[in-house]
């Protein structure tokens, strides 16, 4: 009886041990977490700049939605503003992505910066980190048989969310950093 | 006796013996043997396989136009077993333990060098087969 609960005690201490040790993640570790997190935001700007320019040929506009796509958690959304209105619309991704690349502009010039993080990634319970990372997006829109010129910059946060995952690669489990962005909200707009 | 005097000197042969002249200096020739050729260097396959997809990953991700990306992904693609070679990234190493960005495969990080023109990795692993690439693992620079 004695020997049992030393027994369960030793495996309690053990899994406390365990689940402390995978919590503690050493700085250098986390700075490098937070570095992939960032680069994926910064990869968004990239393939929203190619699907929004109308030099972007057909299929490759096609492929780099597909790959920005893949970027986001199931679900997420997209804020869209106009300096012409208060009302911020809300679209699934690849929604957002379609209407970009269709808009009736002759040329169209997307860009984001100062790109980072106003709440770090923190641990959850659940074991997931999440974060949100801020950008500022200058968007011009220029159409050459009207006339028309488009120009605003934008203020957007975006959640980041962080986990450790498997997969088999050549028969070997690999565990890797699964990066997913959530929904995109706008905060500022101003011409 | 005068004559006989002079006679005398002429006579005195030096008392020492005579110099044989000095024999010809040997001229040694000196075989001078030319410096053996360094031995080239011989670098393995994966060396080789190593050098070229590091100078490619750059020229796609510098591609001043997408033909000249497109270009330099095939012939990068056709070093590879398949386009679905998986590619692990090592975005942190410590203690022995790695941690990965989300494995992807050749095709893709090719179109992603492409898309972003950005090189962030270098090559840390290569498995070749037949010639082919059939692994590859990059780390972050």
């Amino acid at each position: 009886m004695k020997n049992t609960g030393i027994l369960i005690l030793g495996l309690f201490l053990a899994t406390v041990t365990a689940a402390i040790a995978q919590d503690n993640i050493s700085p250098r570790r986390k700075q490098a977490i937070d570095s992939l997190a960032l680069e994926k935001v910064k990869d968004l700007s990239k393939y929203i700049s190619i699907i929004g320019n109308k030099e972007t040929q057909f299929s490759e506009a096609n492929r780099v939605m597909d790959r920005a796509e893949e970027l986001f958690a199931a679900g997420a959304e997209m804020g869209v503003s106009s300096i012409n209105t208060q009302e911020i619309a809300y679209y699934k991704v690849r929604r957002y992505f379609e209407r970009l690349m269709a808009l009736n502009y002759d040329k169209v010039n997307i860009t984001w910066y100062d790109i980072q993080y106003v709440s770090d990634l923190e641990r959850q319970p659940d074991g997931r980190y999440v974060g949100v990372i801020t950008v500022y997006q200058r968007f011009e829109g220029t159409s050459i048989e009207t006339g028309m010129n488009y120009k605003d910059t934008t203020k957007k946060d975006i959640t980041i969310y962080v986990e450790k995952k498997q997969t088999q690669i050549a028969g070997r489990t690999i565990e890797f950093w699964d990066v997913m962005l959530g929904d995109i909200r706008v905060t500022e707009t101003s011409a | 006796m005068a004559v006989l005097v002079l006679l005398a000197m002429g006579a005195c042969k030096s008392k020492k013996k005579a110099v044989e002249p000095a024999p010809a200096p040997v001229v040694k020739e000196e075989v001078v043997t030319p410096a053996p050729a360094p031995a080239p260097v011989v670098r393995s396959a994966d060396e080789i396989a190593v050098e070229k997809l590091e100078s490619q990953f750059s020229s796609i991700a510098s591609a001043s136009n997408v033909t000249a990306a497109n270009q330099s992904i095939q012939e990068v693609l056709a070093m590879f077993s398949n386009p679905e070679t998986p590619i692990l990234i090592v975005i942190h190493e410590e203690g022995g333990v790695k941690d990965y960005d989300e494995p992807t495969s050749i095709k893709k990080y090719l179109e992603y060098l492409k898309d972003t023109k950005k090189n962030l990795n270098y090559i840390s692993d290569i498995r070749l087969a037949g010639g082919k690439v059939t692994e590859l693992e990059l780390k972050r620079k």
